[in-house]
């Protein structure tokens, strides 16, 4: 099980967290991978200030991406998924 | 301000007949009664415990027996001496005009009324006679003048009102009563649909609300006031929350013009109701909501634990959809459009209900920038609401929380914070228990659920190390003596420092509007205290077509005051579409009219009642409940609902003026 912890901070609240959190949901339960990845929240991960204004921070393992909404999807797929767990099974 | 000519209210007596106009001296406990609208003197007053007389030119005989007609009106029937007693004590009154005093029928008269006074089940009967009772005992030569003068004969303008100590309470005004009276019959969806007159979430305020109608409950005197909220509780949920088939575009009386749109931002309290009333009104509406979900400060702002939301509010909200209002969610004022924006997109009139989302800070060193562990009060709540309980988001909140405030915020974040499974939850507050603003039921219910409440402490500093909160520093405060205000001044001890370790430091001491929904250039201005300024009558904003209410207009309020203030908007919006100017609304001057008078409203209770206990409510246990976010209060039984609407005492009362035109 790993975590993917999306941002529910103050300004990444304000730039659609809730939606990336959707996003990230849909994606999981696409993939089935409910018992391989663990989405989770967290206040303010700090990267507000690294980050662009429509941008939200998520970090997975050691790595930390700033996604839009609309990048949630080839994030997942291009960066997520591949350095998963469930991935390295396969 | 008022000069009283003659009058008696409860054991008062006043008779300036015999100075002249200028020497009477204004009765300030009044209030001011020389206009009722514009231009429109007060000539007389009547009452629940007597009159008032402004004008000696009035004739109170004839005003008296128009307050009767209003009371006989109002009689719900089910005793004979109000029924009954009051028709026939008007046609007695009547039978009297045009004819000489006869002593005999005065004192018939006199025991009729005193008779229905006496035997009457509830406070409408009971008080019906007051003025005639007054008018018998103090002035009784008065009617001998009347009736020999022919002013009994002429018919007067004027206005009734009727009312009751709890209704009067009520920000929305719900007529509690009656919703009573109908759940003691059984009529639990006619008991509902009192409510719904009001505002569209019944289930939601029968739950949350703050009760100011049980404050006022005259029950209190005998033994503990009616459980209102739990009978509205009841009557809701036994309705399922208001039907599905109950609400469509066929309830609306009147289609208006398609081209007269109204735009609501917020989908909160003062929104969701402002809509309502609008829809029921015929205007298309269009709702604006900046979260993913309805319900604003209700839906982000209140624990799961005390408001469920799938089953509750959103059903609630979803009237608005089944009256053919459209909800736009994820649309931020002042990101995603702006008023300019609306106006172009053809809405004539704009309600802003954006509430007050921006939590305070402390003050105090170390928590100013960006730093992981602190979150203000309210943001935490809309938090862990939207993303834990509504998308089910997994949160890792760390070990130790200080939660710093006394007011129902900083409780909810305590008894939330439990339940988010945060093993050591320390509250903070600057004075003493018995100080603290938030309702005792909830500190109860913290205390129970095991949060360590640290009084007298204040904080100094947040201490943090490479932007995480690790800790926070505080002080010990005694009490000293009273401000102005009446309120006695925290003074800190000197050097009785301490340090919690903490991961998370809430600040929960209030919030405030946030003015990024609007630019400064367009036109809506704000007071010093950063509110909507806006008219108290009509609810109108500096910027022609615009109206504001809820927290956004209030600072942060309750959702009674909220959903009153979207009605009032709402009549408002009407009047400005209908008419191009603000109506008057005589129910309202009434309301102001008996607030004014206030001093003299007590009210004692006369009646021998028999004395029965209100009905508890079961909660579940504090070990399971702080583990999960169920509701905690259990619903009651119907036998429960039964026992508790019948210790209603009915207080009615009927209030009239006579005036000029």
């Amino acid at each position: 099980m790993q975590d993917l912890v999306v941002c529910v901070g103050e300004s990444c609240h304000l730039s659609g967290a809730e939606i990336v959190v959707k996003k990230f949901k849909e994606l999981i339960g696409e993939n089935q991978l409910g018992d391989k990845i663990a989405l989770k929240g967290s206040f303010c991960i700090g990267e507000c200030t690294n980050k662009g204004e429509d941008e939200v921070s998520v970090r997975w393992g050691d790595r930390l991406f700033h996604v839009t909404p609309e990048e949630c999807r080839r994030t997942f797929t291009q960066e997520i998924w591949p350095t998963s767990s469930a991935a390295k099974e396969d | 301000m008022a000069k009283v000519v003659f009058g008696a209210w409860d054991d008062r007596v006043f008779d300036n007949r015999g100075k002249r106009f200028f020497e009477i001296e204004e009765f300030a406990e009044l209030g001011d009664f020389r206009e009722f609208d514009p231009g429109n003197r007060i000539k007389a007053f009547l009452g629940g415990k007597g009159f008032f007389v402004f004008d000696n030119d009035v004739s109170l005989l004839c005003a008296i027996v128009d307050y009767l007609k209003k009371a006989a009106e109002e009689s719900c029937g089910k005793c004979t001496p109000c029924r009954s007693g009051t028709r026939i004590l008007v046609e007695k009154l009547n039978a009297l005009c045009g004819k000489s005093l006869n002593a005999r029928k005065i004192q018939e008269i006199r025991e009729l009324a005193e008779h229905i006074h006496d035997s009457s089940l509830c406070g409408l009967g009971q008080t019906a006679t007051v003025p005639l009772l007054k008018l018998l005992d103090e002035f009784p030569e008065k009617i001998g003048e009347e009736l020999t003068s022919g002013a009994a004969k002429v018919a007067q303008p004027g206005q009734s009102y009727v009312t009751a100590p709890c209704i009067e309470e009520c920000p929305s005004k719900v007529d509690v009563p009656r919703y009573i009276d109908y759940l003691k019959d059984g009529k639990f969806t006619h008991s509902v649909g009192v409510v719904l007159q009001k505002y569209p979430m019944a289930a939601t305020c029968g739950r949350v609300c703050v009760r100011f109608c049980e404050m006022a409950c005259r029950r209190t005197q005998v033994d503990e006031p009616v459980g209102i909220k739990v009978l509205k509780r009841f009557v809701a949920d036994q309705q399922k929350y208001a039907s599905d088939h109950w609400f469509s575009r066929n309830l609306i009386a009147e289609e208006k013009s398609p081209d007269l749109k109204v735009a609501v931002i917020g989908a909160g309290p003062a929104g969701v109701s402002a809509a309502y009333h609008l829809l029921l009104k015929g205007y298309q509406v269009e709702v604006f909501e900046a979260m993913t979900e309805p319900g604003g400060m209700a839906a982000v702002g209140i624990p799961e634990y005390r408001l469920p939301k799938e089953e509750i509010l959103r059903k609630e909200v979803s009237i608005l959809e089944d009256l053919g209002g459209t909800i736009h969610y994820n649309q931020r004022m002042g990101k995603h459009f702006n008023l300019d924006d609306l106006i172009a997109r053809g809405f004539k009139s704009v309600f802003l209900g954006v509430g007050a989302h921006k939590g305070k800070g402390m003050g105090v060193p170390g928590e100013e920038g960006t730093m992981q562990g602190y979150i203000t009060g309210v943001k935490f709540l809309l938090f862990i609401n939207h993303y834990h309980i509504n998308l089910g988001l997994e949160m890792d909140l760390g070990e130790k929380m200080v939660v710093v405030g006394g007011g129902n915020v900083a409780m909810d974040c305590v008894r939330s914070a439990l339940r988010m499974g945060v093993k050591e939850v320390h509250l903070v507050y600057r004075r003493s228990r018995k100080e603290m603003p938030a309702d005792i039921e909830e500190v109860e219910a913290a205390e129970k659920e095991g949060v360590i409440f640290h009084y007298l402490t204040h904080p100094t500093q947040v201490i943090s190390k490479n932007g995480k909160v690790t800790g926070i520093e505080l002080t010990k405060m005694e009490l000293g003596k009273p401000d102005s205000s009446g309120r006695a001044r925290v003074i800190p001890i000197a050097d009785s420092e301490f340090t919690l370790d903490t991961d998370f430091v809430v600040p929960a001491i209030g919030q405030k509007v946030d003015h990024s929904f609007i630019a400064p250039d367009e036109g809506v201005e704000f007071n010093d205290w950063g509110t909507i300024k806006a008219d108290d009558q009509t609810l109108r904003t500096s910027r022609r077509g615009v109206f504001a209410g809820g927290d956004a207009v209030t600072g942060p309020a309750t959702l009674i005051e909220a959903m009153a203030q979207g009605q009032q908007a709402a009549e408002s919006i009407d009047d400005y579409l209908t008419h191009g100017r603000l109506g008057f609304n005589p129910d309202r001057r009434f309301q102001k009219l008996l607030k004014g008078m206030r001093k003299l409203q007590t009210e004692q209770v006369e009646q021998p009642i028999r004395h029965l206990y209100r009905v508890k409510v079961d909660e579940l246990d504090p070990e399971t409940r702080k583990q999960k976010f169920e509701e905690v209060e259990k619903p009651i039984s119907v036998e429960a609902a039964y026992q508790e609407a019948n210790r209603c005492m009915r207080c009615y009362r009927v209030y009239s003026v006579v005036t000029e035109k």
